[in-house]
């Protein structure tokens, strides 16, 4: 019982482009292909510096290179949400399930283009009192029931979704946590406002592995991306910085690589879901350049192997292994997709 | 192997340099040299050749930095090893090629054609090298896409490959062949140019340079002497990559990639990075979005001069008792108890899973939001009321800077412990309701606190 309405497509080169009436931030792309048909549905997230916020689902065909709207897949979400995730393919369920943060964790169930219903609503404020708000979660890709969850209140808490309860609380740093990444079933890691990046094992939560800090104190790190191809590896991004970090955890502190060819500041990172040692970048240059990870850095640092331009500053870069030949990019009010 | 090394001690000194270059210079597709086989005398083959057209996918082992003359020869070099694996495969299946080798689906389709001739022999006078060879002057075919097969026996794999223009001419004990996916008309000049500036090399050079020096090294120093007769060159940096090999994913090979190679010109940092705020959107999800989570309160302290936050008691609040969130809405137009007006939408959710954040005492405070605040009512009005424990303080007076946190102290110097605060503020009057608990030794009586309070507010 498909609603869908409008199908628009802006097709230049060998670019797909989605205009949306507002500007956008959050991004997700489904792990799942849909079983009726062959597209795949991408949700985008608003960011309108006020209360009213939408959470739209498009499907993108990659056959005929469309992107579809579709009416019924539309939520109100208060404020923008700071991420969007759907359900990993190990959660084997029939419908996709997507999270998005903000105030609370919210889990939805997309009924196949027909509608989207709330399945849970997550605060862990029990008593009443104050819940801080989320700068962002991660959905584990091997234990499917379990999200962690980052807040400016300096705690991650992992949630069992299947429950709908809080599995555990920790106070993971000293500052503010801005990105949060699964690594194995049980162990995470994060980083924050005080700089450090850290892992955390849920087998022994008294302590955590600091293996990074920004060089210079106190310089907040804003994005985290564990390789989940080479769980080795990790990306992160400091505030105001063009580099994108790349540590490696058996190495603490020292940087693998640190990849300084963006003009501006790196605004989101993504590891290739095919390939251990490829990863994309996208900054206020308005530019997405895919790396490849050498065995060994030559003297002058590593180039990009190929990059891509866009109109303005690309706020939001995802590469699903659902969709390992695009890379979606959000800038302004357009998403857009990109070949590899 | 022995084969190729005798064939190797035959051909001309550093014949790969020279075809590179030659090839390069006009910016052909590629280039080869046809030798007279030592074992068949009247017989051509393959004996070397360069690669100069487009490429699809570059595999290289990256612990060694190539520039572009290096990996332009490495990509022949690639070609050739390929092509080799591939005949030794038909004899021995087993054959295992090295995670750095080109396989069949990294070429495009002139890299093919190129591969191909490899396997080509030619009699004397049979095919375009053949009769070049018979004839003793070069051969200039247009069109060698369409051309007959008598002729041209590779026509057909041209046509696949789009090679246009074919060039054959004698040289040496063989013949060189150059060919180009354009249409490119007769030029007699151009054979003579190659000729004589990159075949026939001075005989200096060659000597000095027999063996002790590599191709690579070999074209730098080329470079170096020849580069104000070389026309531009623009190699390499002009390749579209249009897959790369780890990343494929077999389907949907029809789509060209949205990505071109990374050029390194204009590698400089933009006025950017300094003076304008970088990261806007992801610094606003990050610090300020969850902020204006924090019950309607629209933004930080930095992010508007006109609003003032203090939503994070245990900080800024000299109060160190029960968690407690103190709002501070002004604006010097509207009265509007915005913040608690959202914080009713939160609650009002069409969903009746969505729970109610409560921050403590909002939901007792809201029926006091629909006071009217009296204009015409006396510029301080301090309202001290108390039942055993409980005590409310009810004050409109006119506001300034910092009388909240004054009233405050007020508050706690009594030992009042205040679990709930509602303020507002509306044509420069501040309207502020304390509810809290008397948690001193000592009794305290109102008028006490209310004089207290008065001297805060009468203050200026």
């Amino acid at each position: 019982m498909e609603n869908s309405t409008q199908e628009s497509h802006l097709r230049s080169e060998n670019t797909i482009t989605y205009e949306s009436p507002y500007p956008l931030y959050a991004m997700a792309i489904s792990s799942t292909p849909s079983r009726t048909n062959q597209y795949q549905r991408i949700a985008l997230g608003s960011f309108i510096e006020e209360y009213n916020n939408r959470i739209d689902i498009v499907s993108f065909d990659p056959e005929t290179l469309s992107v579809k709207t579709h009416q019924n897949l539309s939520l109100e979400h208060p404020f923008p949400p700071t991420k969007l995730m759907f359900s990993p393919s190990s959660l084997h369920k029939s419908n996709d399930l997507l999270a998005s943060s903000g105030d609370y964790l919210r889990l939805w169930e997309v009924r196949d283009s027909a509608s989207i219903e709330p399945v849970f609503v997550l605060n862990n404020s029990k008593t009443g009192e104050f819940c801080a708000p989320l700068t962002s979660f991660d959905w584990n890709d091997i234990e499917p029931k379990r999200i962690g969850t980052c807040s400016i209140d300096t705690t991650c808490t992992i949630w069992d979704i299947e429950k709908g309860v809080v599995e555990t609380q920790l106070i993971a740093h000293d500052k503010e946590v801005y990105d949060i990444a699964w690594g194995e079933a049980r162990v995470f890691a994060s980083v924050s406002a005080d700089g450090s990046v850290r892992i955390f094992d849920l087998r022994d939560k008294e302590h955590s592995t600091i293996i990074y800090e920004s060089p210079r104190p106190d310089t907040p790190l804003l994005r985290l991306a564990w390789n989940k191809q080479d769980l080795r590896y990790m990306a992160t991004t400091l505030m105001d910085s063009n580099k994108v970090v790349i540590l490696d955890i058996r190495s603490p502190t020292v940087p693998v690589a640190e990849l300084e060819r963006h003009r501006s500041s790196v605004n989101a990172i993504a590891w290739a879901p095919q390939s251990c040692r490829h990863i994309c970048s996208a900054g206020d240059d308005s530019q997405a350049l895919i790396w490849e990870l050498p065995t060994v850095a030559g003297p002058n640092g590593i180039d990009p192997m190929s990059m891509c331009s866009a109109a303005s500053e690309i706020n939001q870069l995802q590469w699903s292994a659902a969709l390992p030949d695009w890379i979606a990019i959000a800038f302004s009010n357009k998403m857009q997709l990109l070949k590899v | 192997m022995a084969t190729n090394l005798q064939n190797q001690e035959r051909l001309p000194e550093n014949l790969k340099t020279k075809l590179a270059l030659a090839v390069r210079s006009i910016q052909w597709s590629y280039a080869i040299f046809w030798s007279i086989s030592e074992r068949q005398p009247g017989v051509l083959k393959w004996g070397d050749g360069y690669y100069n057209g487009d490429i699809k996918t570059r595999k290289t082992i990256q612990s060694i930095e190539l520039n572009e003359d290096e990996l332009g020869l490495q990509r022949s070099e690639q070609l050739r090893e390929l092509y080799k694996s591939l005949s030794i495969g038909e004899a021995s299946p087993q054959a295992r090629r090295p995670s750095a080798a080109l396989s069949p689906e990294d070429l495009t389709d002139t890299e093919w054609y190129y591969l191909v001739c490899m396997s080509f022999v030619f009699d004397i006078g049979q095919g375009l090298p053949g009769t070049t060879l018979a004839n003793g002057h070069p051969t200039w075919l247009c069109n060698a896409h369409s051309a007959d097969s008598k002729v041209f026996s590779r026509s057909l794999l041209a046509k696949s490959a789009s090679i246009q223009t074919v060039v054959c001419f004698p040289f040496m004990r063989g013949v060189v062949e150059l060919g180009v996916t354009e249409q490119v008309l007769e030029d007699p000049s151009l054979i003579h140019h190659i000729k004589t500036s990159f075949l026939e090399i001075p005989y200096a050079l060659a000597a000095k340079n027999s063996s002790a020096r590599s191709d690579k090294e070999l074209i730098r120093l080329w470079l170096k002497d020849y580069k104000e007769e070389l026309p531009k060159c623009k190699v390499g940096s002009s390749y579209p990559v249009r897959a790369v090999p780890i990343l494929k994913n077999g389907k949907n090979c029809h789509q060209e990639s949205s990505f071109v190679s990374w050029k390194k010109a204009g590698l400089v940092l933009t006025h950017k990075l300094k003076s304008e705020t970088q990261q806007k959107v992801l610094k606003k999800i990050l610090l300020e979005v969850p902020r204006m989570h924090a019950d309607g309160l629209l933004g930080s302290p930095e992010y508007n001069s006109n609003k003032v936050a203090v939503y994070d008691s245990e900080i800024n609040c000299p109060l160190q008792s029960v968690r407690l969130i103190i709002y501070l809405y002004w604006t010097t137009q509207s009265n509007t108890f915005k913040s608690l007006k959202e914080s009713n939408k939160i609650g009002n959710g069409k969903n009746s899973l969505t729970n109610k954040r409560k921050a403590p005492g909002i939901d007792e405070m809201e029926p006091d939001m629909n006071h009217n605040v009296s204009k015409d009512g006396p510029a301080d009005n301090i309202t001290v009321s108390m039942n055993k424990e409980d005590v409310l303080i009810e004050i409109k007076c006119i506001w300034r800077e910092g009388i909240l946190l004054e009233i405050m102290d007020v508050a706690s110097h009594f030992h009042l412990d205040s679990h709930s605060v509602q303020s507002s503020t509306m044509d420069g009057i501040l309207s502020l309701t304390i509810k809290s608990k008397h948690k001193g030794l000592n009794a305290v009586s109102t008028g006490t606190i209310k004089q207290a309070l008065r001297r805060v507010a009468g203050k200026c």
